[in-house]
């Protein structure tokens, strides 16, 4: 099973993508697929879009030659993380795209990205109140918070109403 | 923003923060930024390291209440209007909720553990903060109020009512107290397994004795505390099956108390009976079959109480205290050669003749805990044989302070044989009375003892500037040096992070208690 010189990625709507598989070293899912036994056409990453897919491998592609050793935990609070110049498009993008990259770094298993995404993400949430940060996430997602006793209380008095 | 975030997305991001007022804050977003926080960021053990953090935590415990209030208001008012809908009739406008977010969920529920030992002393935990703490944590299991002097009967007794859960109640150090929490402790805590309540100077013997009636008490410390003899014999009736700690030191009891003692509470193993100030030779006749632990420090031991350790708990004797007992080698030596488990050893201040270190080497492979402060030592090369032997084995945690052979020649002698990989606290105070050598030994130390956890050096003349910082930086595992009174050393060192200097001695007695 000797290691291709190009892999081919393909995103949920069918995009595809070939890169060379050095960039991938540091995805287990990746190194895991191509340890694993069976075709070797394309690999499905479900989920990423082709803009997000194609985000994450400008990363691999820049860290393509890092020798560094591959991260365990990406929240090991005993290594000091220190900001990569090349990561500043990263840094800069809307909470939306952010969080969508860390989902992406979290399929793919690049923990050297979810450290970098996973951070900023944090230091944006650093320091706002909850209305805040309501507001930069979808109010939809929680306005579900606590209703439910209101609904007993309601319930309660619909029954008693009905008794008497 | 996807609706549907993976909770192990927002598990990687809320590990990012390690203030816990900051996870506060991200738990009142919404309903599942709050679980996902409380069930694995917010620990249930609250420790507060300074005043600050209390007031915070009291001010989000305050602010949820508040919202529940007006959380019940607003359901409240939606009924009334239903009910009068009718009768108003449905065009006139009524209260309308408003649709803030109020977060109700009670983060005290999470709480099992309160420690206040940091805030200790300076009148910053009062019956105030006491009562706010204890009306949001009603499933406490444990706290500790070590020393927090501010706090009377009236906060215990309310602290009873509010958690009935309660298992272990810390008040060592609470002049204030009186006793009637007692009763209050008996009445609401079934469970209460561990009462301490050392130094508590005006708690008086009838009110324990009402409070342990019919209780469940393993663990029971009365230092200090004002008891006669009587009091201790019916409180050991009440408990009799179900103590097993029991600790009694500066109490005004007499040793035939203590043999009743061993008859009446048969499962007692751990014996603490450390300076009984009206007894002038102790004198005991019978031990509980099962002792484990035995302090008698700071007594004057009869010739009759030492065969009676050795007969009575040859089998079972892991941990013994005979410091500043003025015991005569001989003594020590039949204990030591009788009872061959023991595990822990502090004989503080007695002749470490020839045949000791022997009864020592005999031991050696057995000893985790050594104290050999300030003992005489008529023959240093017997000494440092034992001790290189013992280190070699299990020994763990050492104190050699005070000892008359060479500092420099005691610490290499423990790390020759194995020490080297096994040695986790090590306190070497004044070994160093006549002059500033050792430096070398000391410079050394990150590679003869590599794993410490606790390094005492406490006036050591030759311990400098240069010393600390190879310590601290060379030992990855330190939590505590202390430099008490080594004024070699400059400010700026002692401000470095794990140093205890020449005042702090608060950590110090925390460290003594666990270790020693």
């Amino acid at each position: 099973m000797s290691d291709p010189a190009n892999i081919t990625l393909v995103t949920m709507d069918g995009t595809t993508f070939t890169v060379p598989s050095a960039y991938l070293h540091r995805s287990k899912l990746v190194q895991d697929w191509l340890r694993s036994e069976g075709d070797k056409q394309a690999m499905e990453v479900k989920h990423v879009t082709p803009f997000v897919l194609q985000g994450v491998l400008n990363f691999c592609e820049i860290h393509a030659e890092d020798t560094s050793e591959p991260l365990a935990d990406p929240a090991d609070p005993t290594k000091p993380f220190e900001a990569d110049p090349r990561d500043d498009a990263f840094r800069g993008m809307p909470d939306d795209q952010l969080l969508q990259f860390t989902m992406a770094a979290d399929i793919l298993q690049i923990p050297e990205l979810v450290r970098l995404t996973a951070q900023e993400m944090a230091s944006r949430i650093d320091g706002k109140s909850p209305d805040q940060i309501r507001a930069m996430f979808n109010p939809d997602d929680l306005a579900e918070e606590d209703v439910d006793s209101d609904n007993e209380m309601g319930e309660v008095g619909e029954e008693g109403a009905i008794s008497k | 923003m996807p609706r549907d975030l993976p909770p192990e997305i927002l598990n990687i991001i809320f590990s990012y923060f390690h203030n816990k007022s900051d996870l506060f804050t991200l738990a009142q977003v919404s309903k599942s930024w709050a679980d996902s926080v409380c069930s694995f960021y917010i620990y249930p053990s609250l420790r507060f390291a300074t005043p600050a953090a209390l007031q915070k935590c009291l001010n989000v415990f305050s602010q949820t209440a508040t919202n529940r209030k007006l959380r019940a208001q607003q359901n409240w008012s939606r009924l009334v209007r239903r009910k009068l809908r009718p009768a108003l009739g449905a065009s006139r406008p009524g209260f309308e909720p408003t649709q803030n977010f109020y977060s109700c969920r009670n983060y005290g529920l999470f709480v099992r553990e309160i420690d206040l030992t940091k805030l200790q002393g300076k009148g910053i935990v009062t019956d105030r903060e006491i009562e706010q703490l204890t009306n949001n944590c009603p499933y406490l299991r444990s706290i500790n109020l070590y020393n927090c002097h501010a706090v009377t009967d009236a906060a215990i007794e309310h602290l009873a009512t509010k958690c009935s859960y309660l298992e272990t109640v810390y008040l060592a150090g609470l002049t204030t107290l009186t006793g009637s929490f007692l009763t209050a402790l008996r009445a609401s805590c079934p469970k209460l397994h561990t009462l301490n309540i050392n130094l508590c100077v005006a708690v008086f013997g009838p009110h324990i004795i009402e409070s342990t009636e019919l209780s469940h008490l393993a663990t029971l410390k009365l230092d200090k505390v004002t008891l006669v003899d009587p009091d201790l014999i019916m409180i050991a009736q009440h408990c009799a099956h179900t103590l097993i700690t029991l600790s009694l030191n500066h109490c005004r009891i007499t040793d035939t108390t203590i043999d009743e003692l061993a008859c009446i509470c048969p499962r007692l193993h751990h014996l603490s009976i450390s300076d009984l100030g009206y007894v002038r030779r102790l004198n005991l006749a019978r031990l509980p079959p099962l002792l484990r632990t035995l302090n008698i420090s700071k007594n004057t031991l009869t010739d009759a109480t030492l065969a009676t350790i050795a007969r009575d708990t040859h089998h079972t004797l892991q941990s013994i205290d005979l410091s500043n007992t003025s015991t005569p080698p001989a003594g020590i030596r039949a204990i030591l050669d009788a009872c061959p488990r023991i595990e822990r050893l502090l004989i503080t201040r007695t002749i470490l003749t020839r045949d000791l270190c022997l009864s020592l080497l005999h031991l050696a492979p057995n000893l985790t805990t050594l104290s050999i402060r300030a003992c005489m030592v008529p023959h240093p090369q017997a000494l440092l044989d034992a001790l290189s032997l013992a280190a070699g084995s299990r020994l763990k945690h050492l104190d050699l302070s005070l000892s008359p052979p060479p500092g420099e020649d005691l610490l290499r002698a423990v790390s020759a044989k194995g020490g080297k990989e096994k040695i986790e606290t090590l306190m070497v105070a004044n070994v160093d009375r006549m002059g500033v050598g050792g430096k070398e030994v000391l410079l050394e130390l990150p590679a003869l003892f590599p794993r410490l956890r606790v390094l005492g050096l406490a006036r050591w003349k030759a311990v400098d500037d240069e010393v600390v910082v190879a310590a601290v930086e060379g030992l990855e595992r330190l939590e505590e040096l202390d430099l008490a009174e080594c004024w070699e050393v400059s400010e700026e060192c002692m401000q470095l992070p794990r140093v205890r200097g020449v005042i702090e001695w608060a950590g110090w007695a925390r460290v003594k208690e666990e270790v020693w």
